[in-house]
């Protein structure tokens, strides 16, 4: 009953979403069509751009697009409703993912970027008059206090991430892990519209900030932001391995379940892909190419600047531009596909 | 000078009546004027004087501008040209600061359809216009009550006007009118929605008033009857233009135009002439006749007429004071009742 | 007395042909200055003509470049102008939070019954209604204890952006009323308010104020002021002609006409437009969740982002308990002024 009404809120949900999805092809007789799932960040946003252009008109595949949060995405693609997603930050979703690949259900299809960060960050101002440099330099009351919550002004406010993202929580048991859950609140900023808002106010009127973010991203590209990342115990796999079992337990069960365990950094990460298994039989060479996929995290940065930049917002405009300017994605396709590609751009 | 001047008053209507004024004071009609400029004639050259403590009707059909003139006097609507003067005060030159005291002080109006505040008590509708001077609230709610008992409303002090019924609203519209005791009363068609036999007595009650408290009023209405029962003098209008002035048997046996005389063409004459316009002047030619009954000179020749024709006398008709006035004799009766 | 209507002739005398000609001028302009900018323009005009491809789809070079100037506009606005943002926010902040505080700290049951006991004057004594409001305030904290603080936290938003809204939105209705001028100069900045997506302004809302509650009381100004202005706009100029002839003839001035008879007269559409007002509030604090507003609307955002179907149905219908509560006390007055104010009948 319950896995019922889960079916059809993600079916609610994704097709809520899917008000923003895109149909980008009206191209005739497509003997594929390809559902891709992509995210409320950037990065996502960009793989999946570039991708979609590909098949679309590479391919000449039938390309649906849905986005939305992680929640909903992953349970989506879970489901077999969405085929493929361009881009999977593999560590923080092990527990959910861990077993779907086990069992056939989803396939992995190599790196598309080979380093990401994920870290707590201090705007660089307030780090240098502070000191600030690491995690355990926030334990101090008086540190806490430069970054009061003005809804809550006992403690400080950590800008952290979105519920829908499982950093939320991740983030939420690490508070506890370092000893900083009396003093800070993991402050969810609602959207991811929101919290980038949230760190290009305190950048542009320098106001203290302590926030949760990420790379790659096109927000730490921007001149006006400087953060500075803050250091935590080194990554340990039998370390993260523990505290994500304590997140999937709180995720599923609600955060009175939380049990101490153990919290060291994120694991500077290569981002992944994944597929469903039934999509990889039905077309391979769809799935060669997708793992294939892959583009170096300065170049992904690049791409970013651009898309911020020169492109004013068009995704599917940088997305040309990438295929325009570097060459390295004519390997990852035969000559036939990738000569269409060249043909409209 | 009278008590109310009004000289001249042209109003039209519309986005630039100024440049319509030299059309109408040419002669154009009110059609023509519409046709060609899309402006409609209020008023068209009207004058009137109404001297202190008489009832002047101004009486006309839909669209004539009646209601448009009494507005004229406290200044609702501004004319596009000519003067209104009240107590010798040009209207049009008061100061809003003066004009609100102006308002205030000399005069206050009646409605159509009551114009009564339904968010306000009785009481408190009626003691508006002592609120609206700052009276304090003991006294003018003791002056407010004279007046509902006036009328005789009491009991009634703290209903709401949507409690009462249309005669007794219009009682407390009266009420409120008079509690401020101003010198001129202005009742724009205040009976009109009445029904006949409420309407009736209120005609009554207010000539009663009058006779006590002597008030300049200046009513309107499109009922003849009316007129003739209540007014001192008419004013007839028809078109914006004012078409005769005069007293009831003045309008009644010599009509200034077509008009007027398919007006009054079926009043019935006998109800409204009185025995002073019917009579023939005392001379020597009546010396010596049977007298069969002395009529005041304010009786209706209605109530005379059984005698003249019962007796075939004379009636002799005397003034407040006795004094013999003139004779009827059935030969004035019939000369006056015939329609002509 | 010379008639006032001699400019009157002047203003009709510019005649249409020259506004016509004003719009043709800045729409031509637009055009060469958007086609300059571009960065996908042909390399020359002449091109345009050769070469027509740019007839299939809408072509690159015909985008204004409206975004660019907004946003070096915003940059500039928020230089110049950020510290009254912060003073603004910081006021609202205070009086959120402190109003917040009273209500939370108070115990429960109190709440409950000033509530019951608001609704029982206000309606003018009707026992049914106070007792439906009763129950559903009790049920919003008995189907989560959690709710009971964040109904608070969401009602406190709703009643400060409603107190702005009749500050700011009732002036405006009357001066509406009154002259034609301001009214026509208004009503299309009301429509832009209601249109607009929120988002539009959330997002600024928060590089100006910070996240939380303070820009959504800002965007509930926005969202939901409208239809309160329009309906005081509306009830002071349907009250009876024949009433108000009535107060002038009295000497009433201005203000005497104004408190004495037009606003009690307006009172029932006014208070219709409170009830709208508050309405579209709560449809804001919850949109609002997503610029991480706390309350009753982020309690269903958090269900629905973590697929957790059955905490999302409960916090919905949470909302929709404090709708209902809040809805039956607004409503209640107005139905009361209505009775008494009905149109005056004969026997």
């Amino acid at each position: 009953m319950i896995k019922k009404l889960q079916t059809s809120l993600i079916a609610l949900v994704v097709s809520v979403f899917g008000f923003f999805s895109v149909p980008l092809s009206t191209a005739s007789a497509a003997d594929c069509s390809v559902h891709i799932g992509d995210f409320d960040w950037d990065s996502a946003n960009i793989h999946t751009a570039i991708g979609a252009y590909i098949l679309e008109n590479g391919y000449g595949c039938d390309v649906q697009v849905t986005k939305g949060s992680t929640n909903p995405i992953l349970a989506a693609l879970i489901d077999n409703q969405i085929d493929i997603i361009f881009e999977h930050w593999t560590d923080n979703n092990v527990q959910l993912i861990d077993p779907e690949l086990e069992s056939g259900n989803l396939v992995f299809l190599g790196v598309n970027t080979p380093a990401s960060e994920q870290a707590f960050f201090v705007d660089r101002a307030t780090s240098e008059k502070h000191n600030i440099t690491s995690v355990e330099d926030l334990a101090k009351p008086e540190i806490a206090m430069l970054f009061k919550d003005p809804e809550n002004p006992e403690k400080g406010r950590l800008t952290s991430c979105i519920s829908g993202w499982t950093c939320y929580t991740i983030n939420l048991v690490k508070l506890k892990e370092y000893g900083l859950d009396d003093l800070y609140t993991n402050f969810d900023p609602g959207s991811g519209g929101a919290l980038d808002a949230a760190i290009m106010a305190a950048s542009t009127k320098n106001q203290p900030i302590v926030t949760y973010y990420w790379t790659p991203t096109s927000l730490m590209g921007k001149p006006e932001v400087d953060l500075v990342r803050l250091t935590e115990p080194a990554y340990d796999e039998s370390c993260w391995s523990d505290m994500m079992t304590v997140v999937e337990d709180i995720k599923a069960n609600g955060p009175e379940v939380y049990k101490p365990s153990c919290a060291c950094e994120y694991k500077d990460m290569a981002l992944t892909k994944l597929a469903t298994g039934k999509f990889a039989k039905e077309q391979p060479a769809i799935i060669d190419f997708a793992n294939a996929y892959t583009i170096p995290t300065a170049v992904v940065n690049n791409m970013l600047a651009y898309y911020v930049d020169e492109s004013g917002g068009d995704m599917e405009a940088t997305a040309m531009h990438y295929l325009e300017t570097d060459s390295s994605w004519e390997s990852w396709v035969p000559a036939d596909v990738a000569a269409k590609v060249k043909k409209s751009l | 000078m009278s008590k109310i001047e009004i000289n001249n008053i042209y109003k039209i209507f519309g986005p630039t009546p100024g440049t319509v004024l030299e059309n109408v004071k040419a002669g154009a009609t009110k059609e023509e004027v519409l046709d060609q400029t899309g402006h409609t004639v209020g008023l068209d050259n009207v004058s009137i004087s109404i001297e202190e403590g008489e009832t002047f009707v101004c009486m006309g059909l839909s669209g004539s501008g009646k209601s448009t003139l009494i507005r004229h006097i406290n200044r609702l609507i501004d004319p596009t040209d000519g003067e209104v003067f009240v107590n010798g005060q040009n209207v049009l030159d008061l100061s809003p600061e003066e004009l609100l005291e102006f308002r205030k002080k000399n005069m206050s109006m009646v409605f159509q359809r009551f114009g009564l505040f339904p968010h306000k008590t009785v009481i408190e509708n009626v003691a508006y216009g002592l609120e609206i001077q700052q009276v304090e609230l003991e006294q003018r709610n003791k002056t407010a009550m004279d007046q509902i008992d006036a009328v005789g409303l009491s009991g009634f002090e703290d209903q709401y006007p949507s409690q009462l019924s249309g005669g007794m609203q219009q009682r407390v519209g009266l009420a409120r009118a008079l509690a401020t005791n101003p010198e001129i009363l202005l009742m724009d068609e205040a009976f009109s929605a009445l029904d006949p036999l409420i309407r009736s007595d209120m005609q009554g009650q207010l000539i009663e008033l009058q006779s006590q408290l002597k008030k300049t009023i200046v009513f309107i209405t499109h009922d003849l009857d009316e007129s003739l029962k209540l007014g001192d003098h008419i004013g007839i209008l028809n078109g914006g233009r004012l078409v005769q002035v005069g007293t009831p048997e003045e309008i009644l046996l010599n009509p200034a135009d077509d008009y007027v005389s398919s007006f009054v063409g079926d009043v019935n004459r006998a109800r409204v002439l009185k025995a002073r316009a019917v009579m023939t002047k005392k001379d020597d030619t009546h010396n010596g006749m049977e007298i069969a009954h002395r009529a005041n000179e304010n009786d209706t020749l209605e109530e005379l007429l059984p005698i003249i024709l019962g007796t075939r006398s004379l009636i002799e008709v005397v003034d407040n004071s006795g004094n013999p006035l003139g004779y009827i004799s059935d030969h004035e009766a019939s000369r006056l009742l015939s329609k002509s | 007395m010379a008639p006032l209507t001699d400019t009157k002739i002047f203003m009709k005398k510019i005649p249409q042909s020259v506004y016509y000609a004003i719009f043709t001028g800045l729409f031509g302009w637009l055009l060469v200055v958007s086609f300059n900018s571009s960065k996908r323009k042909p390399d020359s005009v002449g091109e345009l003509f050769t070469d027509l491809s740019w007839l299939n789809n809408w072509p690159k070079w015909l985008d204004t470049p409206l975004m660019k100037w907004i946003n070096d506009g915003w940059k500039v606005f928020i230089a110049e102008y950020g510290l009254i943002f912060d003073a603004i926010g910081y006021g609202l902040l205070r009086g959120y939070t402190e109003l917040k505080q009273i209500i939370v700290q108070a115990p429960w049951p109190v709440v409950i019954i000033a509530v019951i006991a608001i609704t029982y004057f206000s309606s003018g004594r009707k026992v049914g209604t106070t007792v439906f409001v009763g129950i559903c305030t009790f049920f919003i904290g008995f189907l989560n204890p959690r709710f009971w603080d964040k109904a608070i936290e969401t009602t406190t938003m709703v009643v400060l952006g409603i107190a702005i809204c009749v500050i700011i939105g009732i002036p405006i209705g009357i001066a509406m009323a009154r002259n034609e001028k301001v009214r026509n100069a208004i009503l299309p900045i009301l429509d832009l308010m209601q249109v607009i997506p929120a988002f539009c302004y959330l997002i600024p809302g928060i590089i100006l104020f910070g996240l939380g509650a303070i820009p959504a009381i800002i965007s509930i100004f926005i969202y939901a002021c409208p239809p309160l202005i329009r309906l005081t706009d509306l009830g002071i100029r349907l009250v009876d002609k024949e009433v108000i002839e009535a107060a002038e003839s009295f000497g009433a001035s201005r203000r005497q006409k104004l408190w004495g008879v037009q606003m009690p007269l307006a009172l029932p559409n006014i208070m219709q437009g409170i009830n709208q007002c508050t309405m579209m509030a709560l449809a804001m604090v919850v949109i609002a969740s997503m610029i991480g507003t706390r309350g009753l609307g982020d309690e269903v955002l958090l269900g629905l982002q973590q697929l957790n179907v059955g905490a999302a149905i409960e916090a919905g219908l949470a909302i929709v308990l404090l709708a209902i509560v809040l809805d039956r006390m607004t409503q209640a007055y107005g139905e009361k002024i209505q009775e008494r104010n009905q149109p005056v009948k004969k026997k």
